[in-house]
């Protein structure tokens, strides 16, 4: 949390390139737990490509209001709410069966950490 | 002034659309009454929340009416593959809509500069319209100009009412073009607003404040034409999306 709240005052971070590496980061780290086992299974694609779709949503949506004059604190302040939908929207999809399974769980995991922190320290 | 207005950090709030209104086949305008009235600053934007087909979906719109008004708007123009915008297109007088606000500086002050340029095109006119009623609230001498941007003669948004509110304010000027259609209509132009129209255009405005509001290419495009005939970069102001 404090990390958090570290980051989302430095304004240095608020870049379209901090937050595109940041986004490539977090798929490719996505990517790699899934393959742990070395089998990505339905349900974790099924996760994978919902996190793709919704961070590709983000970065159409938060680089519009990117580009807008807002302060930090307002830019910090929707950019959370839009994370906590994505955490909500990707959760329904691994619920959807009505079981999260540990490997799901991981993913889920690695997305809250990567929302927790603010999207900029990857 | 709105009334039992409070200036808090935004929140996330219900707010009863009261009225909507059509402005062309795909945008409309929708009043809302907050539960939590908040002030709001000309050009500022409210986030919008919706479940939509099961997801959290959130997106930004301009406030379309002045502070000076008693209810806060949002113009809604739906684009072609849409989400959030056909959502709020699809509301009815007395729905409730989730939203946070307001957001952003993109704003002018009077005493800011001793004139001002709205330049926009296609919903990128929506902050426009509050200007407008401000000068009007506030009985504002201070010349205005607004240029308006459309593909279409059918897509030009609050088409009656803009020239409605220039005609009440004493230094106004307006000139709306038009890109893609021929019309034979007076005080409207075809072909798009370029560096030589603005030249002309613009010859005793050099010391204005100019807001520019539309899709990022168009915004680029007009910062470029400005730029071009000597406007200095601080006074330019802008918000794209799109
Ligand atoms: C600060 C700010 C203020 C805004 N104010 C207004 C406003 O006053 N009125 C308004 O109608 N919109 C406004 N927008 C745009 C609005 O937030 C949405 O992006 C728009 O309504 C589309 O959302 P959607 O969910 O329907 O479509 P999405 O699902 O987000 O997008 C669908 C597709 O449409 C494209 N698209 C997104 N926005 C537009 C657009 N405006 N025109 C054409 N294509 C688009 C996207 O690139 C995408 O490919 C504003 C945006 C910002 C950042």
């Amino acid at each position: 949390m404090y990390l958090y709240l570290n980051c989302i005052r430095n304004s240095m971070y608020r870049t379209r390139e901090k937050i595109d590496k940041s986004i490539k980061i977090l798929l490719e780290d996505l990517n790699n737990i899934a393959l742990e086992d070395e089998i990505i299974s339905d349900d974790e694609k099924a996760i994978l490509d919902k996190i793709n779709y919704e961070l590709h949503n983000l970065q159409t949506q938060i680089m519009q209001i990117l580009e807008s004059d807002l302060d930090d604190d307002e830019f910090h302040d929707i950019l959370k709410d839009t994370l906590h939908d994505i955490i909500v929207n990707v959760k329904i999809v691994a619920d959807a069966d009505g079981k999260i399974t540990e490997d799901e769980n991981k993913l889920l995991k690695r997305l809250q950490e990567f929302i927790s922190g603010g999207i900029y320290n990857e | 002034m709105n009334e039992m207005v409070k200036k808090n950090k935004p929140k996330l709030q219900l707010a009863k659309i009261l009225k909507i209104n059509r402005e062309t086949k795909d945008t409309h305008t929708l009043t809302l009454q907050l539960s939590e009235p908040f002030e709001w600053a000309l050009a500022q934007f409210i986030m919008v929340q919706a479940e939509i087909d099961g997801k959290s979906v959130r997106r930004a719109y301009t406030i379309s009416s002045s502070p000076t008004r008693k209810n806060l708007e949002i113009t809604v123009r739906q684009t072609d593959t849409p989400t959030m915008s056909k959502y709020l297109n699809e509301r009815e007088v007395g729905d409730y809509l989730n939203i946070k606000g307001p957001y952003g500086r993109f704003i002018w002050k009077v005493g800011m500069s001793e004139k001002v340029v709205c330049i926009g095109a296609g919903s990128g006119i929506t902050p426009t319209r509050a200007f407008l009623q401000f000068f009007i609230d506030k009985k504002l001498e201070i010349p205005i100009k607004v240029l308006y941007s459309c593909s279409y003669g059918d897509n030009v948004i609050f088409r009656n009412e803009l020239n409605e509110l220039i005609d009440q304010i004493p230094n106004a000027s307006y000139s709306l073009s038009i890109t893609r259609d021929k019309m034979e209509l007076d005080n409207v132009r075809t072909g798009r607003i370029d560096e030589a129209f603005m030249r002309t255009e613009l010859t005793d405005w050099k010391d204005a404040y100019y807001y520019l509001c539309g899709a990022p290419s168009f915004v680029n495009h007009m910062i470029t034409h400005l730029e071009n005939i000597g406007i200095p970069k601080n006074q330019i102001k802008k918000e794209k999306w799109g």
